[in-house]
């Protein structure tokens, strides 16, 4: 009985090394082959997969050396790089498996094999290796990502700052790439997906300021974003399109959005696929409508709904549309609300941009309903009323009369109102046309120094 | 003032700095006079300066060999510039002694004897160095500079020095006379040992890495701040200490960075120094030798330096009280940065909400401005508040302490800039004149000459029929563009009516220590210095209340009922400006323009020919334009 328990738990064992053993042998031939699919069907980084799931229980007893020793028995290959690159894949895949693995610790792990992959991908011919390249970049990010989230407490993302620099490695190799190949045969073909990843950490890191050399170099690269595949054109525009708005180049930063939001994929059948098209699509038009508000266009109410962002920008809409400073202030001091836009770091924005186009608005209606009709056909507005209704508006009645008229002179000199002032009277005189042109078409005067 | 130094002079004086410094110069005075004797005493001084008191023989040798540049066996290899004593050496050899003795009364002979640094060990200590450097790389605490190791085994540097400022540097800055007026014994030439503060010295190549004993730990450099703070710069001018204190507080940010000292005393020494660097931007603004830029410069690392630290120590755990004020000193001296003020959002929630970030914030958006001319990448932004008006009412109000209105002086310039530039679009050159006694309070300016150099300066037109004036919106007759010169930059100008009235009576230590009061949230109406709002209720009623239903019919909230606009204190207002202005606008225009301008006035105030205050370019400034106003 203990006899027939010892030779099934042995038959277990040796099937289980079988197992190890036949990977091993697909891998090192698929590396031989330069297959490209065989290799990334086979070095899983994706939990979910069954075949993984089943290489990772055969892996479980096994250790380190004893990993690395039937590494070197099995590989066919003579390259030590892609020996070492399968064992410390072997290695990595049974942490991450573990119940509970310190993510540093798997994220270390992972790092090695990264390393040790970017050492025989560096050679002009290993341009087949591209699309195991781009999963790795993603896998090593995640699991930085996640590795730094493990204490929320650290001075610094440590390990996501490692990452990045491990990425920029990889993506200077993938710019660099002077084989004058197709592009679908060049290394190239990674070059936006890296990008957006470094986008993705460096907007996590909050550094930013490195995007515009990445910017640059892209430019430099010679490809066109249009040629590749929409989802990572939509990444990328979406990325561009934040930093932009960081930078408050509000058209720029529309450009990019609204093309972000426009070639989002339609809601397929897929329940899960949908959950993750709404979450991105949101996201966009969050920044979108932020970025749109301050540029005087106003979304409608249903895509808001759609996108359950009504709650945010309705009031915001409201209020400009109407120049009622008070419902504007109001709706950025809730707290609820603030700190949502605070989060999505456009409180700031907001509140800048919304309360210039407020008081253009505020001005237009007082125009429009104090007008009687025995005034002259030139349409003006006292500065008194005004300055009545501002004080009464936002309850602070520190405004007096010059406050009110340097407000007017600013939207005057921004473009945002037609006419003049006429100091001494304290009337401000429109202009016969279109005195308040659509916020949407007023652009910032650029001067040059001549 | 002076009840505060005392203690603290206390405090500092007992404990850290009463034995060695004053020990040595005790011991040198007694042993300088003695070993050398009255013979010598006239070139004694330089010489035992230079040997010190152990060389007794190369002490008489020197007047003899000197062409052997005092290269005495005692001394090899060892050589130095003597320059600015050289002329004293071959009056010595010529006449040994003698010319001297008979050229010179005995109270003479003791001034200059006690005049020159005796007792100065500086060659002695310069010995002594070789071998204390193998002691600290054998015991492990400076990192060995000929075996190179690995990042994570890098030596934490602890220093050990309990001076203000370490021995062999004392003895080497009498010795190079690099002593500043407040490091030397009053009326002599030499170093005052419980005075010396350790200068800043710039690393670079060919210096050679610091001692421990040359490098203060954070109890003795917040003593050192201590003393500069009351004993200098509390003492006498900010402006005559200004070098001295900024390259000492430089210093002491040096010996923090030097031992990686991130805590809690490295947080107080910088806070501190900062508040220093904050002050004098605006009390030196217009001193000769203060450089805006450089002050800065300076001022922007120390805040740096302080954002880091704020973010290692919350990491921690460990609580700053005064975060918020630095982080918003921080985001004021980089008003210009649109990325500055978005991170304030990522701040935590208790810091973003108080009142000094909030208030940053304000002043940020109140600032910001698309009217720039375009330089290089620089994004202008839609949508621009440029609400100057309200930018110089916070300013006068309780909200903006007197250290941040001190910071924010330095964009005054610019934003004045911005307002002037609107204005100038928003007006027609032929109606009349924008008042510039108004002008003066809506942009914060000192008084009405102030304001007219600064309208002058752009090319704008000031006029002077009834009241003084600034004609917006002129144009270019053949390119019908409205004038305005883009590229002046006016000066800092130390503001008195808006910033310094903030001051009160607040001390200049009291200020550095930050024991000043924060931002008042009161939200009383500020009225302005001297307001002048037309008499709205003079006029036909604005028929406010007709349309007050109609306008926010869709809206939920309309609050309160109206207010009446307040205009009686008009007239007195009015009033109280006249008497500010003085002698210039109150005395009737003839004396207005005697306001350094050089510009003859015409008192005779026809409107067909307006006096006109052209810009001053070209040399035939003053004369009546023909262009005038009507």
């Amino acid at each position: 009985m203990v006899e027939l328990l010892v030779l099934l738990i042995l038959t277990t064992q040796d099937s289980l090394m079988q197992e190890v053993r036949n990977f091993i042998r697909e891998a090192s031939g698929a590396f031989s082959r330069k297959d490209s699919n065989g290799i990334c069907s086979l070095i899983m980084l994706d939990e979910g997969n069954p075949n993984l799931q089943q290489l990772q229980s055969a892996l479980y007893n096994m250790t380190e050396d004893s990993i690395r020793t039937i590494v070197q028995k099995e590989t066919k290959i003579e390259s030590r790089q892609i020996k070492d690159f399968i064992s410390h894949y072997l290695i990595f895949t049974i942490a991450s498996c573990l119940n509970k693995p310190s993510m540093a610790d798997v994220y270390e792990l992972l790092s090695s094999c990264y390393g040790t992959f970017l050492s025989f991908y560096m050679p002009a011919d290993a341009q087949w290796l591209t699309a195991l390249l781009m999963n790795l970049s993603y896998s090593l990010i995640d699991w930085a990502i996640l590795a730094d989230q493990e204490n929320p407490h650290a001075k610094e993302l440590r390990i996501s700052d490692a990452a990045a620099k491990h990425l920029s490695r990889a993506f200077n190799i993938v710019i660099s790439d002077k084989v004058p190949n197709e592009l679908e045969e060049s290394k190239k073909m990674a070059l936006y997906y890296l990008a957006n990843l470094m986008f993705r950490v460096y907007f996590k890191l909050k550094s930013t300021r490195l995007m515009p050399t990445m910017i640059a170099n892209i430019s430099k690269a010679g490809v066109e974003l249009s040629q590749y595949p929409m989802n990572q054109q939509v990444t990328h525009h979406y990325y561009l399109g934040r930093y932009h708005l960081y930078q408050l180049d509000l058209r720029r930063a529309e450009r990019e959005l609204s093309f972000a939001f426009r070639n989002c994929p339609i809601p397929s059948q897929d329940e899960e696929t949908d959950r993750v098209i709404y979450n991105n699509s949101r996201l966009i038009l969050m920044y979108l409508t932020a970025c749109r508000l301050c540029l005087g266009r106003v979304p409608s109410g249903e895509l808001l709904q759609a996108y359950d962002l009504h709650t945010y920008f309705t009031p915001l809409v409201t209020a400009v549309q109407f120049g009622n400073l008070a419902l504007l202030r109001q709706t950025l001091t809730t707290p609820d609300l603030m700190f949502w836009f605070v989060r999505k770091e456009i409180y700031l924005l907001l509140k800048e941009k919304l309360t210039v186009l407020c008081w253009r608005s505020l001005i237009r209606r007082i125009c429009l309903v104090s007008r009687r009709p025995t005034d002259p056909p030139q349409m003006r507005v006292q500065l008194g009323a005004l300055l009545h209704i501002a004080r009464t508006l936002t309850g602070d009645e520190t405004y007096d009369i010059f406050d009110v008229e340097c407000i007017t002179a600013s939207l005057l000199d921004q473009g945002y109102i037609k006419g003049y002032i006429h100091s001494q009277k304290k009337i401000l005189v429109l202009g016969k046309t279109n005195p308040f042109p659509t916020i949407y078409t007023v652009e910032v005067i650029e001067e040059v120094l001549s | 003032m002076s009840t505060n130094s005392f203690q603290n002079n206390a405090f500092f004086g007992a404990s850290v700095f009463g034995n060695a410094g004053g020990a040595t110069t005790f011991e040198s005075s007694i042993q300088g006079p003695s070993m050398l004797g009255p013979g010598v005493s006239a070139f004694g001084g330089f010489i035992g300066g230079s040997m010190g008191p152990g060389n007794q023989d190369s002490v008489f040798a020197v007047p003899v060999t000197r062409e052997a540049k005092f290269g005495t066996g005692s001394q090899p290899g060892v050589s130095f510039g003597f320059k600015t004593q050289q002329g004293s050496v071959p009056t010595i050899k010529d006449n040994p002694g003698t010319t001297i003795h008979n050229a010179e009364d005995a109270d003479n002979r003791v001034t200059r004897f006690t005049a020159v640094p005796i007792g100065n060990r500086y060659e002695e200590l310069k010995e002594n160095r070789i071998k204390e450097r193998e002691d600290a790389i054998r015991r492990g605490a400076i990192p060995d500079p000929n075996k190179p190791r690995r990042l994570e085994d890098a030596i934490t540097f602890i220093g050990i020095c309990k001076d203000m400022c370490p021995e062999f540097e004392r003895h080497e800055r009498e010795y190079q006379q690099f002593l500043e007026k407040f490091e030397k014994i009053p009326g002599t030439e030499s170093v005052d040992h419980s005075r010396a503060v350790k200068a800043y010295a710039r690393p670079a190549a060919g210096v050679e890495q610091p001692l421990p004993s040359d490098v203060r730990p954070p109890g003795v450099l917040l003593a050192t701040l201590e003393y500069l703070m009351t004993e200098i710069v509390g003492q006498g001018e900010l402006a005559d200490s200004h070098a001295f204190v900024r390259d000492r507080t430089r210093s002491i940010r040096q010996d923090f960075t030097l031992q990686n000292n991130r805590g809690v005393e490295a947080v107080h020494a910088h806070e501190i120094i900062a508040r220093y660097h904050i002050l004098c931007m605006h009390q030196l603004c217009e001193n000769k030798n203060f450089s805006q830029q450089q002050e800065t410069e300076q001022l922007r690392k120390v805040l740096t330096s302080l954002q880091e630290f704020y973010d290692d120590l919350r990491a921690e755990g460990v609580p700053c009280p005064n975060e918020a004020e630095f982080r918003t000193y921080h985001i004021l001296s980089h008003l210009h940065d649109p990325d500055m003020i978005r991170q304030a959002q990522s701040f935590p929630q208790h810091i973003f909400q108080d009142p000094h970030i909030q208030i940053a914030v304000e002043v940020h958006a109140l600032t910001r401005r698309n009217n720039n001319v375009r330089r290089r990448a620089k994004v202008q932004s839609e949508a621009s508040p440029n609400f100057f008006s309200r930018f110089f009412k916070l300013i006068e109000g309780p909200k903006i302490t007197y250290l941040m209105a001190c910071l924010l002086e330095t964009n005054f310039g610019d934003i004045r800039k911005g307002a002037l530039k609107a204005l100038n679009k928003s007006y027609l050159d032929q109606h009349e004149g924008f008042p510039v006694r108004d002008l003066v309070n809506i942009l914060g300016f000192d008084d009405a000459e102030e304001c007219i150099v600064n309208c002058l300066e752009y090319d704008l037109e000031v006029t002077n029929y009834d009241q003084p004036a600034v004609v917006f919106g002129k144009k270019d007759q053949i390119s019908r563009r409205r004038i305005f010169k883009e590229t002046t930059t006016i000066k800092q100008h130390r503001n008195e009516r808006i910033v310094e009235t903030k001051r009160q009576n607040y001390t200049t230590s009291q200020i550095i220590r930050g024991e000043t009061p924060g931002p008042q949230q009161t939200s009383t109406a500020i009225t302005r210095t001297f307001s002048s709002v037309p008499s709205l209720t003079s006029r036909k009623p604005f028929a406010v209340k007709e349309f007050q239903g109609s306008v926010f019919g869709r809206m939920a909230t309309v609050p309160g009922s109206a207010t009446a606009v307040a205009a009686g204190a008009v007239t007195s207002a009015a009033a109280a400006f006249a008497a500010q202005l003085g002698t210039t606008a109150a005395s009737g225009s003839a004396t207005f323009f005697d306001f350094g301008l050089g510009l003859p006035s015409s008192a005779s105030a026809v409107r067909s020919s307006l006096p006109v205050i052209r810009p001053s370019t070209s040399n035939d400034t003053s004369t009546l334009n023909p262009t005038a106003p009507v």
